[in-house]
Parts: structure tokens; C-alpha cells; sequence
């Protein structure tokens, strides 16, 4: 593990020392009153010189100095003596600054042989120029990006050995200049290598990171001790110095961290003018009024975040891009999210300025906003999903859609769409208001904007007059039978331009508030955007111009309920004929049958007794026969009767002829089974003319006339129709007095082209080829239909219905 | 088709139709629905179609029509659909004793082979049938209705071959019937028999031909001739002829009632009568020895 060491360069220290050493370069004490010398000039750049000018000044000196101090640390300068020249008693004494020297303000003591002359003022060593330094902006001016690192937890640590050496650095040069560690300058303790703080051991561990301390030797001469091994250490402006190892390297016991904290850091890029550019380690950067370290390499390459288990101690970095711009990055982020910063050099300090930092990022906050809304938003339908009921629409259930839904056209209402999509942006808008100046700006709870409550207003306002119109002059068309987002603009199926615009400004309104809400960050938001006064009026006329439309236009077909009789196809007509009316008729078969049963006493022999019990049997059962599978099984029954009977009368006959039988006996069986012949054959003719009766109607179809009821609203006399895409001509319609048109059975009282119930009768039998084929193609079979009434002004109406049963309604209410 | 074939096939469509061979040319009826209402004849015409005024209006026609006084009052009532005349009992039984009249059957043969018979023919040929029982069951299609509902359905013939297609043929019509309401699902006994005929490979109807358990002969075909053979066949043969053989036979000690028909006693009496009198023909056939024995 390496120590870092932070600060900026203050390499004067060392030269403090050699003069508390006692040197030649120490002012005298007492020896002479203190004089003060004049600076000449009171501001200086590295590499320039300056000069003052001492009262009363020496002819000569042997030694002289200029001590340059700043805080508690200074260095000495060689200086250049002028002794008085006449009639001036005054001597002027100079020396140039080193090209590595900080910047700021330096007291000022010159030092002539045991004489002391402190300057009069301090000398500023700056910049050329000496120029002010402006921190004019942050660019972005906050930000949301935060950046998570692990630093070091103090509190956790695990005892870990370094092995630390001692380095011996001599050179004449020396004194004074920086050092690096590692390439980055650091500032070590004054100390004595050998009288230092003990070394930490495995049981009682140093903090880490310790310091490094330093001795001065001599001039041109001293040792860092405590130096971790393998560190490389430098003397800046000084390659070629290189140091030496003194003795064996010692082991030290200091306190690893074994668990990190977590901690934000953030980057921000500064401009301003001044920056130093060519010595980034000039620029002193205050954070909160703390002067803070930075170490001045790239922020385009940092070191790890650190994770939990192994966590890095985090330092600024910054990085001068140019004079007028700075990257600081890895910057720790205070509790309350704001960094008051200030740029300077030496002594000059910029203004300070807030950057501040936002834990919730934009998105972030306009999520949670859009959540709320959402949440908000589906609060109702929340609550319907408590209702068991829902809303059928030809066959299809609705229920979270019946918000936008028209119950008395079963189509989407555009006035309800706009007031729910003012009120879900005003909720957005609002909430993200709400969250960014409570939850990251840390504000009050904030008020609305003005215009809000009057876009608001002109929703509901447009809702409510789009109801009260409905109310009194009558709904818009049903249109299609289901409802379908073309709604929004159609009126019966018909595109309404007033209805058109108003979804275009209503989409537009939306689009551009929510856009101009989130334009704002959530760090400087203060409030909503304000509607700009003639937009809000411009869609307080669009929806003028939408309720003027609607009470322009006429009110459109509704169809509540369609009814067709008879209800059921052809073909299940057909098949739902009472069975029994359908079946043969044997009565005159049986009847004819029974008059050929012989007396029971007219057959004495086996056989014949056989014969006339088969005829009798056969009657009997034929009699029996009620359904259409008794008379399927019937016609195979009677064959085996009559085969029996067949059989019996040749046994009779064959015992006849061998005097076994009597004639009558002979004579009887053949009679029965004769009249067991005729009564199969008139049984099959019975069944073959009852399956006459059917066919007809199966082949050519009923004769059936079909009435068609359609009761709803503004149902107009003379609209066209239209059943399953097909024209429904009024050639095919027959009303009770005998015209091709429908009945019109209850008139609509207010506007009498209207109905409110009509009634359409199509009597095939009346029917051209055509006109009769597509009449069989409607209701011969089992299926769906689709009832379209379309008024003169194009809108129309649409339901459906299946036949059986025969019955369409345009909505109802479903569990 | 020949005559005997054509004969044929309308044989078999009558024992369809009435349980006959030769049809039932008395058959009265009233069937329901406005094209129903009384009906008549061997194959059915009806009062609704206006088929039964066409048919009784040629009827009272023919020179030889005995019962066209008794008919022809009617006719303007048939000829408006008066369906009142489903109950009138006087027409009912004038239609009833006018079947009987040779020369109405001979009307009413014309009349259903103009109206089913020849359509059928042309409708078969049409398409490519030309075996007589292929015909025929076209034919049946005609009587009973449903050809031009199931013929398309099926597709060219020349595409499976005659046999084939009759086949296929057969077995949609039986499944079309057997959706129908009731009681046409008991009609498919039609089929029955024409699958048989087309197992036994009958496609020339060659006699004898047996169909719903009743059997084809020509003899039977012959049914009206005066002169017709009588022996046991079944169904029974029964007629004015039968009761005279059976009266000479009677009157030459073999007693009997005379009862008309020639079922198996009668024959029996025959073979007797054939026997004692050493006629040589066959046993219990009535052929032109033993009629010309028995005095007829």
C-alpha cells in the first residue's frame, strides 16, 4: 500500500529550518534595529526579479539575503547588493524568483551581513500579470450524474505490514524545490529521522496513511525517512538527483481498511478566465471555503471506484483544459447536495460559485412523476375492477375502456379523451413539480401555474356542454358496431372536421406541455409552464367550434336493439319442425292393414297362425312408430315381418299340398302375407310422400317472410340498409300496406323523420331471382349478420346478430 | 338406355317412391306448404306446383279416359290452387278409381317422363353419366330433389370415372339426407339399394334386379299386360288375371276364394290342377298351356 500525499507544493519549509538552524542566512536578533526596506516592485512572476531599496543602506556587505516567507514557512534567496550611491543613501538590494516558487504573498526579509531589513509590504509572486481570476459558470450548470465510490471505512480496518525505507538526497539544488512521490507532489513532516513517533505493530497498528517525514542535513542535503518501499521519489525541476537507501528498511504495522464507505462523488467542468494553465498545481480550488487538494493529472483516466471490500481513499483530480476551462472530478458530495466553489492562485481567489448537485436525476423524477400519474390515472379503473359488471359491446367485453366509452353510441368519446388527457398531464405536470421541488430541491410544496386551472376548465367545460347537447338535441351516429379510435373523429362513421381539429389541438396541447414540463430539470424548476394566453384561448375556440359542430349536425342513428322473426334459419327451421308433423301418415295404411288381419279363430295351423301374426305385428308396430328413427327402423322391421309372413304362407301352402293343412289355413297365410306386402309398399310410399313434403323447402328454401325490428334512436325514414354488406334494397321490403318500404312503427316525436322503432319486412315469396338468392343467402343457414341503417347524412349505425337467436343489442351490461 | 332399361329404372324409383314396382298410380295425399297440398299420382304431382292441373288437364284430354267426367269439373279450381280441394272428397275419389284407368297411367307415365325422366337423362348426359344406373340414380335425384344442390359439389366426372363418381355420389346424397330434417334421414333406404345394385355391379340394370326387398323382373315390368305369365314372385302378383285362374280352378274342384292373389296356395293349386291335368310347363306357372287348360 501507497500513501498519498495531499497538497499543494510547499517546498519553503526546509529553507525555514536552515535559517532557525542558525546559518548565515539567519537575520541577526537584536544586533541592529529592524528597517524596513521598500519593494520596488510588489509584484513579481517566477523567474523575475525584484528588487527593494534599503535606507541607509551598507557600502558593502559580505553576505546577503532576501528571506521569502509565507505562513510559517519562507526561503532565502541569494540576493544582489547596489550600496548607496551619492548624494542617495539608500542602497537597493535584489533577487530573482525561482521559476518553482508557489504563487502568493510573501513577507519579505532581507538579511545584510547581522542586519535585518523586513519589506515593507508583501511581495506577490503571480502570474504574468497578476490577473484576477473569474469562475463566470458551471457547464452543465448542475448535474444527476453521481458517481458511487467505496472510501475507506476507519472504523474497520485489519493490520497489515509495509516494509518503509530511508532516503538520503544530496544536491545543491535541493533546497527548497517540491518533491514527488510517485510523480505527484506531497509535502512530508519536518522531523528527525531518528527521534520519530514509534512504529505501529501487529497488535496496536497505525493509521495509514502515516507520514513521511523529512531531515534536513545540511544545505543541498536530507533524508526522508518512513518512505514506503519501491515509492518513487523525485525532486521536481531536480531529474537527475536520484536518492539512496540508508540502512535496512523497517517494518510497519498499519491499519488496512477492510471495509469501504459508500460515498458520491461528482464532475463538474468550470469555466472562468485565468485558470493557470501552465502549472495546473498553481490553481487553488476551494471547495465550501475549504481549500482542498487536487491532484492535477487527467480525468479522462482516475484510479477504481474501490467496492466495498477494497476500498480507495478518493481524491480530486482535476484536469485545466485551457485558461478559461477546468474538469474536477471525484468530488466529493456534501449531505445537502451543494458545492460552493472558488478558483484562484496563490492569495487570488475567484468568486464562489453554487454547483448543485441533484440525487434524483431527471428521468428519474419524471418517472416517478409519470408513475404517480399513471397510478392516479388508473385509480378508477381500479375501482372498476371492483365492479362485477362489465360493458358488452357485440359480444366483446369492456371494462377499464367504458371510461372512454359513449353508452348511448357505444363509441369513444372524444370530449371525454380530451378532459382525462388535460387531467393526466395536469397530474404528470404537477407531480413532477411536486417531486423536484420537495424531494431534490428541498422547497416548499409548490402552487400551480395560472393557466393550468383554465385548461382544466375548458375540458371539463367541453365535456360537460358535449353532454348537454347529446341531452337535448341528440347523440351522433352509433357508427360501426364496435367501438374503434376512429371515433375520435367520425360522427356515424363519418369524418366530423370539428371533431378532427379538436383532437389535433387536444394531442398538440398535450404533447407541448408535457414537453415544456419536462424542459425544465427537476434541480431549477420552480413551476409548471404557463399556457401561453393565446393557445389556451385557440383550443377554448376549438372547442367551440367542436360543440358548435355537434350542434350543427344532425343527431345520428342509434340502434339499441335488433329482432329478427322468425328467429332461427331456414335450415334450423326446417329441422325444428314439430317431429311429429313431419312424420309419415300410416293411418289409412293401418287402417287397411287391420281390415286384412284375419279373425283369430280363421287360422288353425302353425304356419298360417304365423302368417297373420306377422300382418298383426306389423300393424302394431308400425302403429307404434312416433319418431323419425322409429320410422327409419320401420322399413327394415316390416321387411323381416314380411319375409316371416312370405315364409309362413309357403309352409302353409306346402302343408296344403301334403294334406297337412286345411285350404283356409293356406289360404289365410298367403292373404296375410299379401296384405303384409301392401301394407310394407304403403308404408314406404307413406314415408317417401312425407319426405316429399320437406324437400321442397330444403331445395327451393321456406317461403317464410322474415321481419326485421330495429329499435333505437334518430332512425331515419329514409335511410338506406345494408345486411351483412349486402344492399337490403327497399324493392325487398314490404310494409303492411303493401309498399316497398319499411314500417314505421313508433315515430320520434320531436323530429318526425325519425323513428324509434321500424319495422322491415322481406317476404320471399315476393322476391325476384336475385333479390330471393340473396335472401336465402342471408337466412338460410346458421350465422352472423350485420344490420347497417346509414341516414341521408351519411351516418350510420351498426349492430349485429346471430341468427338463432335472432337478437342484437347494441350494448349491455355483463357479469 | 333401352326401353326394358328405362323401365327399369323407373321400377325402381316407383318401389322408391311407393313400395311398388309399377308405382301406385291411385296414390292420393295432401302435403303441407304452399307448393304441397293435395298430391297425386305414381310420382307425385301436386296441387301447390300446379303439376296436378297439367296432369289431369291432359288426362281429361285422352279420348279413353274414363273418369274425366268426374274430374274435369275440378279443373278450374286446380288450375287456381284452390286448396280447398285438399278435403273435397268427391275429386279424392275420382282420383283414387282414375288410377286404375290404363289410360291414365299411360297419361301419367307421359306426363312424369317429360316432367322427371327426360331432364334427368339430359341432366346426366350432361355431365358425363351414361350408365343406366348411373341414370338412374340421377333420376332418383330428380324424383326426390336435390340433384343441382349436390352435383356440384363433387366436381367433373371425367375427373374419377362414371363408377366413381356415382359412388361418391351415393354416399353424399345418403349423408345429405341424413342431415335433413325428419323423416328424410329414413329415405336413405334409396341409397341402400343403389349400393347394393352398384356392389352386384348392376350398372346395366340387367334383370331380374332385387331393390328394397322387392324384386324386378320383366315380368313384372309386364304387370299390365293381359297376357303377362303368372307365377309366385314377390311381391305377390295380384290382378283381374290372377282372379280369373283362380275362379277356373275353383270351378274345376280346387276350391279356393278367389282372393286375387298369386302367392304360394295359389301356386300350389296351379301346380295340383297342372299335375292332375299332365300339362307340361312349368310347376305353378300360369304360362298358355295352362291357361288354355283352364278355358282362359
Amino acid at each position: 500500500m501507497k500513501p498519498r500525499r495531499s497538497g499543494a507544493v510547499r517546498r519553503i519549509s526546509r529553507s525555514l529550518v536552515l535559517a532557525l538552524l542558525g546559518s548565515a542566512l539567519m537575520p541577526a536578533q537584536g544586533n541592529a534595529p529592524n528597517r524596513l526596506a521598500q519593494l520596488i516592485n510588489a509584484r513579481v512572476s517566477r523567474g523575475g526579479s525584484f528588487s527593494l531599496e534599503i535606507p541607509n543602506g551598507p557600502a558593502a556587505t559580505t553576505a546577503k539575503t532576501i528571506a521569502l516567507a509565507r505562513g510559517n514557512r519562507s526561503i532565502v534567496l541569494p540576493a544582489i547588493y547596489v550600496p548607496p550611491v551619492a548624494p542617495s543613501k539608500n542602497g537597493e538590494v535584489s533577487a530573482q524568483v525561482p521559476d518553482w516558487l508557489p504563487l502568493g504573498d510573501y513577507s519579505v526579509l532581507v538579511h545584510f551581513d547581522q542586519q535585518d531589513y523586513p519589506g515593507s509590504s508583501a511581495l506577490s509572486v503571480g502570474p504574468p500579470g497578476n490577473p484576477p481570476v473569474h469562475l463566470n459558470e458551471f457547464a452543465p450548470p448542475n448535474t444527476y450524474d453521481l458517481t458511487t465510490v467505496y472510501n475507506p471505512d476507519p472504523s474497520q480496518w485489519r493490520a497489515a505490514s509495509i516494509d518503509l525505507v530511508r532516503l538520503d538526497f544530496q544536491s545543491p539544488g535541493i533546497d527548497g524545490r517540491p518533491l514527488l512521490l510517485n510523480g505527484v507532489p506531497f509535502e512530508p513532516v519536518l522531523g528527525t529521522c531518528s527521534a520519530l513517533p514509534p512504529l505501529g505493530t501487529q497488535t496496536n497498528p497505525t493509521a495509514w496513511p502515516e507520514p513521511i517525514y523529512e531531515e534536513i542535513s545540511g544545505p543541498g542535503h536530507i533524508q526522508l525517512c518512513r518512505v514506503p518501499k519501491d515509492s518513487v521519489v523525485t525532486v521536481q525541476g531536480l531529474s537527475d538527483v536520484r536518492p539512496t537507501q540508508v540502512g535496512q528498511s523497517e517494518q510497519q504495522w498499519i491499519r488496512e481498511p477492510a471495509h469501504g464507505q459508500k460515498a458520491s462523488v461528482v464532475s463538474l467542468t468550470l469555466h472562468g478566465s485565468d485558470f493557470q494553465y501552465d502549472h495546473p498545481y498553481d490553481n487553488v480550488v476551494s471547495i465550501n471555503h475549504i481549500r482542498v487538494p487536487v491532484i492535477w493529472d487527467s480525468c479522462a483516466t482516475l484510479p477504481p471506484a474501490g467496492t466495498s471490500t477494497s476500498p480507495v481513499a478518493s481524491q480530486i483530480h482535476g484536469e485545466v483544459i485551457s485558461t478559461q476551462e477546468m474538469h474536477l472530478c471525484m468530488v466529493p458530495l456534501p449531505s445537502d447536495g451543494q458545492l460552493l466553489v472558488s478558483v484562484g492562485y496563490g492569495d487570488v481567489s475567484s468568486e464562489t460559485r453554487a454547483y448543485r448537485v441533484f440525487f434524483e436525476s431527471e428521468w428519474r423524477v419524471a418517472i416517478e412523476s409519470g408513475i404517480v400519474a399513471l397510478i392516479l390515472a388508473l385509480l378508477p379503473l381500479g375501482l372498476l375492477s371492483f365492479v362485477k359488471q362489465q360493458y358488452a359491446v357485440a359480444d366483446e367485453t369492456y371494462k377499464l375502456r367504458m371510461l372512454f366509452l359513449d353508452p348511448q353510441t357505444d363509441t369513444y368519446s372524444l370530449s371525454k379523451l380530451q378532459f382525462y388527457l388535460w387531467t393526466v398531464a395536469a397530474i404528470f405536470g404537477y407531480t413532477y413539480l411536486f417531486v423536484s421541488r420537495v424531494r431534490v430541491q428541498f422547497q416548499a410544496w409548490p402552487d400551480v401555474s395560472s393557466t393550468l386551472p383554465g385548461i382544466i376548465a375548458v375540458a371539463a367545460g367541453t365535456a360537460v356542454g358535449s353532454q348537454v347537447i347529446t341531452s337535448t338535441k341528440g347523440a351522433k351516429g352509433a357508427g360501426d358496431e364496435k367501438p374503434s379510435f376512429a371515433d375520435f373523429i367520425t360522427s356515424g362513421g363519418v369524418v366530423a372536421p370539428d371533431r378532427l381539429q379538436m383532437l389535433l389541438w387536444t394531442l398538440f396541447g398535450v404533447v407541448a406541455f408535457l414537453e415544456a414540463t419536462l424542459q425544465q430539470g427537476p434541480g431549477t424548476i420552480s413551476e409548471l409552464p404557463a399556457v401561453p394566453e393565446r393557445l389556451l384561448y385557440l383550443m377554448g375556440l376549438s372547442s367551440v367550434a367542436y360543440l358548435g359542430g355537434k350542434m350543427a349536425r344532425k343527431a345520428g342513428p342509434i340502434i339499441d336493439e335488433i329482432s329478427l322473426t322468425p328467429p332461427g334459419s331456414d335450415e334450423a327451421i326446417l329441422k325444428s319442425r314439430d317431429v311429429a308433423s313431419q312424420l309419415p301418415d300410416f293411418a289409412a295404411p293401418i287402417a287397411a292393414a287391420q281390415a286384412s288381419i284375419p279373425a283369430p279363430n280363421a287360422a288353425a295351423g302353425v304356419p298360417a297362425k304365423a302368417a297373420v301374426d306377422a300382418l298383426s305385428n306389423a300393424v302394431s308396430t308400425a302403429g307404434a312408430a312416433m319418431t323419425s328413427s322409429d320410422i327409419t327402423q320401420l322399413i327394415a322391421t316390416l321387411g323381416k315381418f314380411r319375409q316371416t309372413a312370405e315364409k309362413a304362407a309357403e309352409d302353409a301352402a306346402s302343408d296344403f299340398a301334403q294334406n297337412k293343412a286345411s285350404q283356409a289355413d293356406a289360404e289365410t297365410a298367403q292373404g296375410a302375407a299379401a296384405a303384409l306386402q301392401d301394407f310394407s309398399a304403403s308404408i314406404v310410399q307413406a314415408i317417401s310422400f312425407a319426405a316429399a313434403q320437406q324437400m321442397p323447402a330444403i331445395i327451393g328454401g321456406l317461403q317464410q317472410p322474415r321481419t326485421i325490428e330495429i329499435r333505437g334512436s334518430n332512425l331515419a325514414t329514409d335511410a338506406t340498409f345494408q345486411l351483412s354488406d349486402a344492399d337490403l334494397p327497399f324493392r325487398m321490403l314490404l310494409n303492411k300496406d303493401g309498399q316497398n318500404a319499411p314500417d314505421v312503427v313508433v315515430r320520434d316525436e320531436t323530429t318526425p323523420t325519425f323513428a324509434k322503432l321500424m319495422r322491415l319486412t322481406i317476404d320471399p315469396a315476393k322476391l325476384g331471382d336475385a333479390d330471393l338468392a340473396q335472401f336465402r343467402n342471408w337466412f338460410g343457414a346458421d350465422g352472423k349478420l350485420t344490420f347497417t341503417i346509414t341516414n341521408p347524412d351519411g351516418q350510420h349505425a351498426v349492430i349485429s346478430f346471430t341468427v338463432p337467436p335472432g337478437i342484437g343489442k347494441k350494448s349491455e351490461t355483463v357479469k | 338406355m333401352t326401353d326394358l332399361q328405362k323401365s327399369t329404372a323407373e321400377a325402381i324409383v316407383n318401389v322408391f317412391e311407393t313400395g311398388r314396382v309399377l308405382g301406385n298410380y291411385g296414390a292420393v295425399t295432401v302435403l303441407k306448404g304452399d307448393s304441397g297440398h293435395l298430391t297425386y299420382g305414381r310420382s307425385q304431382t301436386t296441387l301447390g306446383s300446379g303439376g296436378l292441373f297439367d296432369l289431369l288437364s291432359q288426362y281429361c284430354n285422352q279420348p279413353n279416359a274414363k273418369f274425366a267426367a268426374g274430374i274435369a269439373p275440378f279443373l278450374p279450381q286446380l288450375k287456381a290452387k284452390d286448396t280447398s280441394l285438399d278435403t273435397d272428397p268427391k275429386l279424392r275419389a275420382a282420383l283414387l278409381e282414375a288410377g286404375a284407368d290404363p289410360v291414365m297411367r299411360t297419361t301419367q307415365d307421359q306426363f312424369f317422363t317429360a316432367r322427371f325422366f327426360a331432364p334427368a337423362c339430359r341432366d346426366a348426359e350432361a355431365v358425363g353419366i351414361t350408365t343406366p344406373l348411373g341414370q338412374t340414380v340421377v333420376y332418383d335425384s330428380h324424383v326426390q330433389g336435390g340433384w343441382p344442390k349436390l352435383q356440384p359439389q363433387l366436381g367433373p366426372v371425367n375427373q374419377r370415372g362414371e363408377q366413381d363418381w356415382i359412388k361418391s355420389y351415393v354416399a353424399l346424397r345418403r349423408t345429405w339426407l341424413q342431415s335433413l330434417a325428419p323423416p328424410l334421414p329414413s329415405t336413405t333406404y334409396r341409397m341402400d339399394s343403389f349400393d347394393a345394385l352398384i356392389v352386384q355391379g348392376k350398372w346395366d340394370l340387367a334383370l331380374p334386379l332385387t331393390v328394397h326387398n322387392i324384386a324386378i323382373t320383366e315380368a313384372v315390368l309386364n304387370g299390365g299386360d293381359a297376357k303377362r305369365v303368372l307365377q309366385l314372385q314377390k311381391p305377390y302378383l295380384t290382378g283381374p288375371d290372377v282372379v280369373a285362374v283362380q275362379k277356373q280352378l275353383a270351378a274345376k274342384g280346387f276350391a279356393n276364394s278367389a282372393d286375387g292373389v298369386y302367392g304360394p296356395f295359389t301356386a300350389a293349386l296351379v301346380q295340383q290342377w297342372q299335375t292332375k291335368q299332365g300339362i307340361a310347363e312349368d310347376p305353378g306357372v300360369v304360362g298358355p298351356k295352362t291357361l288354355a287348360s283352364l278355358g282362359l
